[in-house]
Parts: C-alpha cells; structure tokens; sequence
C-alpha cells in the first residue's frame, strides 16, 4: 500500500485506524481518503486497508 | 459616477478590469465560506470585491476586540455577529452581490443541510478538528463540491512557505501545513492574509473552471 505517495511497510489487510495511529496521526484531525474516496469519520475504525490500496491523509493544524 | 452605481454599471466597472469574460464567470459563482475569523473575513472581503454572485457566510460567533489585529472588522463591529458585520461591509462594497448568511456552528450532522448545493467550499475554521470533521462532512455529501481548506499559517515564518496544494481530486490545502496557534506563536495579520489570499484566488480560478492550484 501507499500512504501520501510513498510505499508503507505493513502487512494488509489492516485497519486504517491502526494504520494512520501508526504512523503518527491523529484521528481526530486528519481527513482521509482511501482510493480516492473519502472515509467518513465514523469508519476510521471500521475500514480496512488492503495490499493495493491508496491513502492520502491530509493532517489540518490549528489557526484560522 | 455616485456611488453606488446601478447594477449594471458596478458590472462594468468590475468588467472593464477583470474582462467581461471572466467578470461574466465571476458573477454567475457561488462560494460558501466557513468561519468567518482572520481567513474567513478576508476571504470574503476578496471575493466580494470580485463581484462574486452569491457568498454564504457562516459563523457562530461574535465580534470581539482580540480579533480586531487579524479580522477584517472595525471597532465598531465589536458584540455585533459576524455574520451580519460581515455582510454590512460586503454589501457596501457591492451592492448587487446576494448574501445569505448563518448562524450555525458547523458540525458533521448539519453539514449535509447548511452546505447543500455549495459546489465551491471554503474551510476558514481555527480549530484542527473542526477542520478535519467539515473538510471530511462535506467531501462525504457533497459530490460535486470542491473543498477549499487550510492547516498552518501562524507565527512569522516566510510567506512563501504558504503555498495551495490540492490533497485529493476535491480537496484542496492552502498553508504550510504545519505553523499551527501554540503558545508564543500566534495568527498575525500579514500570514493569515497571505493565506486567505491563496484560498481566495484558488475559488476565483474554480469559479472560472481552472481546477489547478
């Protein structure tokens, strides 16, 4: 799988909640989109990541 | 000419700087902007002296003096809604722009109405969940929105950090992405502008089918 781009070492399928804890996020600030289609905030948990699977996460910052 | 001129003399105005052309998409457009704050004043402001048709403006909250070194308002606004502030400087400024306005702190669940038919969003919160949580709403109900949103633009870091990149097909960031409100490092005017004018200018090509950053 691919995450922002770049090739992600981990074993599939996963749950993407899992995932994006792993690699730093926090779930409560980020919008995720799972091939291209964006993951409602109450499937974080839920849905799996599979071996050829694309994940972009945007990860948003306080100020505004 | 007095001021204000008739509709079709503002368009005229508006034109013979813009071109017809690009004025003719500009006012037929139609941009929502959530939070009115240091971005969201702004944003508006810009889009509004562009003549853009139709701007909703939403924002819960109220005027106040700690926002008077980055917000577009006046002193005079101070108690008073954003919301209607808002709206009384953009009609001055033109007139003949339609503003619908609402009083709504933007949550997940009234996402789907307030947004309705907005196929050009502006994310201007100040709270990194609330970001997440409306960028994540609005993608999810709306198919044929595009998400103007931004994450990291405080402190005094380099303006040319500030950039507009788009995430996702629909989603598009503007900001350095990591300069977020911490202790001893606030939203000062100069960034946050900066800012707002990345969000600004990004629904302005939108408006006129340029889908590029």
């Amino acid at each position: 799988m691919r995450l922002n781009g770049q090739p992600y070492e981990t074993e599939t399928p996963r749950p993407l909640a899992e995932i994006l804890r792993e690699a730093g996020f926090d779930c409560e600030r980020v919008a995720v989109m799972l091939n291209g289609r964006i993951v409602p905030r109450d499937q974080l948990d839920s849905a799996r990541v599979a071996a050829d699977d694309e994940l972009e996460v945007v990860s948003f910052v306080g100020g505004g | 000419m007095g001021w204000p001129p008739d509709r079709d003399g503002l368009f005229s105005l508006l034109a013979a700087r813009h071109t017809p052309e690009v004025q003719a998409g500009i006012s037929a457009g139609r941009v929502a902007v959530a939070g009115l704050g240091g971005l969201g004043s702004h944003v508006a402001t810009a889009l509004a002296r562009c003549g853009v048709g139709c701007l909703k403006l939403i924002d819960f909250d109220e005027v106040d003096e700690s926002n008077l070194h980055r917000q577009c308002y006046f002193p005079r606004h101070v108690g008073r809604p954003k919301t209607s502030a808002l709206k009384e400087m953009l009609q001055d400024i033109n007139p003949y722009i339609e503003i619908q306005t609402a009083d709504i702190r933007l949550t997940a669940r009234n996402v789907p109405d307030v947004l309705a038919g907005w196929t050009v969003i502006v994310e201007a919160l100040d709270d990194a969940a609330a970001k997440a949580e409306l960028v994540t709403a609005a993608l999810a109900a709306f198919q044929q929105a595009r998400i103007i949103s931004a994450s990291g633009l405080a402190g005094l870091g380099s303006a040319n950090d500030i950039v507009t990149r788009r995430a996702a097909g629909r989603l598009y960031v503007c900001g350095d992405g990591i300069s977020e409100v911490a202790e001893g490092v606030s939203l000062m005017a100069p960034r946050v502008m900066v800012c707002a004018g990345h969000q600004a200018n990004l629904a302005i090509r939108l408006l006129l089918n340029n889908q590029e950053p």
